[in-house]
C-alpha cells in the first residue's frame, strides 16, 4: 500500500513536471510571437508529442464528426 | 500500444500503389497541416498530382481497381474505386510555385510503411492566403500559430517513429505574416 502511494506520488510529480515544461514552451512561443494565441500554440505542441498518423487520424475523426452534426 | 493509422487497408493500398508506380504527388491543404501538428479538423485529404495524364497514375489506379474521373458538369475531378473515398484531387494550388519546385521543398512524413511528400506548413499558409476564401481566412491565424509553435522546437523533439518526418526544405522557422 505504501509502495503504491509512493508510486502514485512519483507519477503525479512527473506529470506536474511535464505540464510545467509544456507551459514553459507555450510562454516561450508567445514571448517570441506575441500575436500568437496561447491555446493554439499549446494544442500544436501537444499534437507534436504524438505521431503524424495520430495527428491526421484525430483531425479526420473530428472533421467527420462535425460534418455529421452539420447535416 | 496499437498504432493509430488514419487510413483503412484499401486507402493504404491506393497510396502504396501510387508510390510504387513512382507517381509524383503531394499531400496539401489542412490534412498536410494536421500531419505537421496544426490543431485543425478536416474531412478529406487533398492530393496534388504533378500530371493527371501520367500513364503511371492510370496504371497504379488500375492495379487496385480504381480510376481517375476528370471533371464534368458539377462534378469535380476525382478518384473513384476502392480506397479513394477520403482523397480529393487538386488541380492547382493558388499562390505557389510550380509542382516541381514545391515537390523539392516538401517534407517527408512516414505513415506506417509509406513515405508521403507533404507541403510544408509555411507553404500551406501561402496557398491559403492566395486562395483567400472565407474558409481559408478563418484558418490562417491557427496555421500561423502552429508555425510559431514549431519554431521553438528542435527537430528531434517532435514525435517520430524513426525519421518519421524528414525535410528536404529549410527548417520552417520563419513566420509567414
Amino acid at each position: 500500500m505504501k509502495r503504491n502511494a509512493k508510486s502514485s506520488g512519483n507519477r503525479r510529480a512527473a506529470l506536474m513536471r511535464w505540464a510545467q515544461r509544456l507551459d514553459g514552451e507555450v510562454r516561450a512561443v508567445v514571448q517570441r510571437h506575441p500575436e500568437a494565441d496561447a491555446d493554439n500554440v499549446r494544442l500544436t505542441l501537444l499534437a507534436l508529442q504524438v505521431t503524424p498518423e495520430e495527428r491526421l487520424a484525430r483531425s479526420l475523426r473530428r472533421g467527420r464528426g462535425f460534418a455529421v452534426f452539420r447535416t | 500500444m496499437a498504432v493509430v493509422l488514419p487510413f483503412s487497408e484499401p486507402e493504404l493500398r491506393l497510396l502504396g500503389a501510387l508510390l510504387r508506380n513512382k507517381v509524383r504527388f503531394l499531400v496539401v491543404g489542412l490534412s498536410a497541416a494536421a500531419l505537421q501538428g496544426a490543431p485543425v479538423v478536416t474531412q478529406d485529404i487533398d492530393l496534388w498530382f504533378e500530371d493527371l495524364s501520367d500513364p503511371k497514375l492510370a496504371a497504379a489506379l488500375r492495379k487496385i481497381g480504381a480510376a481517375y474521373v476528370p471533371p464534368f458538369n458539377l462534378n469535380p475531378p476525382m478518384l473513384a474505386g476502392p480506397g479513394t473515398q477520403p482523397f480529393d484531387v487538386v488541380l492547382r494550388m493558388d499562390g505557389l510555385d510550380d509542382f516541381r519546385t514545391e515537390y523539392r521543398r516538401a517534407i517527408e512524413v512516414r505513415i506506417g510503411k509509406l513515405r508521403l511528400k507533404v507541403l510544408p506548413l509555411s507553404r500551406i499558409i501561402t496557398s491559403k492566403q492566395a486562395a483567400n476564401r472565407p474558409k481559408d481566412r478563418l484558418v490562417i491565424p491557427l496555421l500561423r500559430d502552429a508555425l510559431a509553435a514549431q519554431s521553438i522546437l528542435p527537430k528531434h523533439r517532435t514525435k517520430q517513429r524513426k525519421s518519421t518526418m524528414r525535410s528536404g526544405a529549410p527548417v520552417q522557422n520563419s513566420r509567414a505574416r
